[in-house]
């Protein structure tokens, strides 16, 4: 069996969940848990573990997605989804401000561990206070690369398959050059 | 859309950072909240003018006469005289640099009126609760400039090494329990202090600030604000540690530089998905 396992990481509330129920074939595996804490207020319910999801392929080929927990820390959980992940998708919240120091620190625990490729999804673009894709990349530290960002929205099959296809893509790229 | 957000959730130094890497330009306008524990208390607006994420210019007020007063209150020239040069300056020549080609001002007495300025700016490194936005479109307002500048990057620096009160920035600084890595190659352009340069050395990436402090003998807060200078200096980034290798030991006994390689999938797998992808959009 052939798997493809690709993690989709960002703070809480950016659409992890969303994006992995929007494109599963099986029910999400729900850990959502009631928060209690200032997360309350972005989102009644946050992921304690992680969410899981599947596209199957082929008899023999599937893709599997995993969402890392909505919670700050960084515990064992995100080292062992980072060992084994081919790629990453890091959604980010573009009107909460707020969450994109955090955001930077789990794109760098990732770069620190692999070298694998990743996608920046931009959500919530549409919204009020927003900030521009390229305000977002310096926010993350990006200077000189040219980061793969695009906006996507969770809830939409079509703009989540957008976002895998372009993921696929840069993984593609990357055997190539490798 | 705009750069715009509040202080509790993007500080001025990381805008500042923002600002420095992105090189804007525009003008960069900070209201404070009223303290609601201080009787008569009341918001209070500052601009300060960038050009390609260098500061050209900072002043409390809209009214294009800050840097005039300033030079005034110096009993340096007198205000009708400043009000009639000013019409006489170019309308791309920045007032105190046309003042010092008049030979009325001298290059000492302008780093004078720019350090004063960068003065107002510095203190609001300090201020917890007020929001900013930067509007990129402003034009630059020569009447209110020395001609002087200085990258963002260094002012935020400066700032940051003599605040007192660094409430403002407690969620901005590194975690303890995180490492730092550098960034670019060991030299900088800027000045940087001794501790600075220390910190900046033992930079791997591994070892958390928490066991740094111990190992240079200094207290965890002045660890994390060195750290954070470091950070807003473009110099280092924080790299967020796992918690079961925060400890020493847990470092020693998980410490690997090499990054891990996952499986590779066959190049038809991914064909295939990507087909599958593009066939049910």
């Amino acid at each position: 069996m052939e798997i493809l396992r690709i993690v989709v990481t960002g703070s809480v509330g950016a659409g992890k969940t969303s994006f992995i129920r929007t494109i599963s074939e099986i029910d999400v595996v729900d850990t959502d848990k009631r928060a209690t804490d200032e997360m309350a207020e972005i989102k009644a319910n946050t992921t304690v573990a992680l969410d899981f999801g599947r596209l199957t392929i082929s008899p023999k080929q599937s893709l599997h997605l995993y969402g890392t927990p909505g919670q700050a820390r960084f515990d064992f959980m995100w080292d062992i989804l980072i060992q084994r992940a081919n790629a990453y998708i890091l959604l980010i919240d573009a009107h909460r401000p707020e969450h994109f120091r955090h955001n930077r620190k789990i794109l760098q625990f990732f770069k620190k561990r692999v070298d694998i490729p990743y996608l920046i999804g931009i959500t919530h673009s549409d919204c009020e206070g927003a900030w521009e894709a390229s305000d977002i990349a310096l926010s993350l530290g990006m200077l000189d690369e040219q980061p793969p960002i695009v906006t996507v929205n969770a809830t939409e099959t079509a703009s989540v398959r957008e976002s895998l296809i372009n993921v696929v893509e840069l993984l593609t790229n990357c055997y190539q050059h490798h | 859309m705009s750069l715009s957000s509040s202080f509790t959730d993007f500080s001025l130094a990381e805008l500042f950072q923002l600002i420095d890497q992105g090189k804007k330009s525009g003008c960069l306008t900070v209201c404070t909240l009223p303290n609601l524990k201080v009787i008569g208390s009341k918001s209070q607006h500052y601009y300060i003018w960038f050009r390609q994420g260098n500061v050209v210019a900072a002043t409390s007020k809209l009214n294009g006469l800050g840097l005039i007063e300033k030079i005034v209150q110096r009993g340096w020239v007198n205000e009708r005289t400043l009000k009639r040069l000013r019409l006489q300056a170019a309308t791309d020549t920045p007032l105190g640099l046309y003042l010092k080609t008049l030979e009325i001002l001298s290059a000492e007495q302008l780093n004078l009126l720019f350090a004063s300025q960068l003065q107002q700016v510095r203190q609001l490194f300090e201020i917890q609760k007020g929001v900013f936005k930067l509007d990129s479109k402003a034009i630059l307002p020569t009447s209110e400039m020395t001609g002087i500048s200085l990258r963002a990057t260094e002012v935020a620096l400066m700032a940051l090494r003599v605040i007192k009160n660094w409430a403002a920035l407690a969620d901005a600084l590194p975690n303890p329990t995180s490492a730092i890595e550098g960034i670019t190659p060991a030299k900088t352009q800027l000045h940087l202090h001794p501790l600075e340069w220390q910190l900046w050395e033992f930079a791997d990436g591994f070892v958390s600030l928490n066991t740094l402090a111990s190992q240079l003998n200094q207290p965890i807060a002045t660890i994390q604000q060195v750290a954070f200078r470091l950070m807003v200096a473009g110099l280092v980034e924080e790299i967020p540690l796992s918690s079961h290798s925060q400890s020493f030991d847990g470092y020693m006994s998980t410490y690997s530089p090499q990054k891990s390689q996952p499986l590779k999938v066959s190049t038809s797998f991914l064909q295939n998905l990507v087909g599958f992808l593009k066939s049910k959009a």
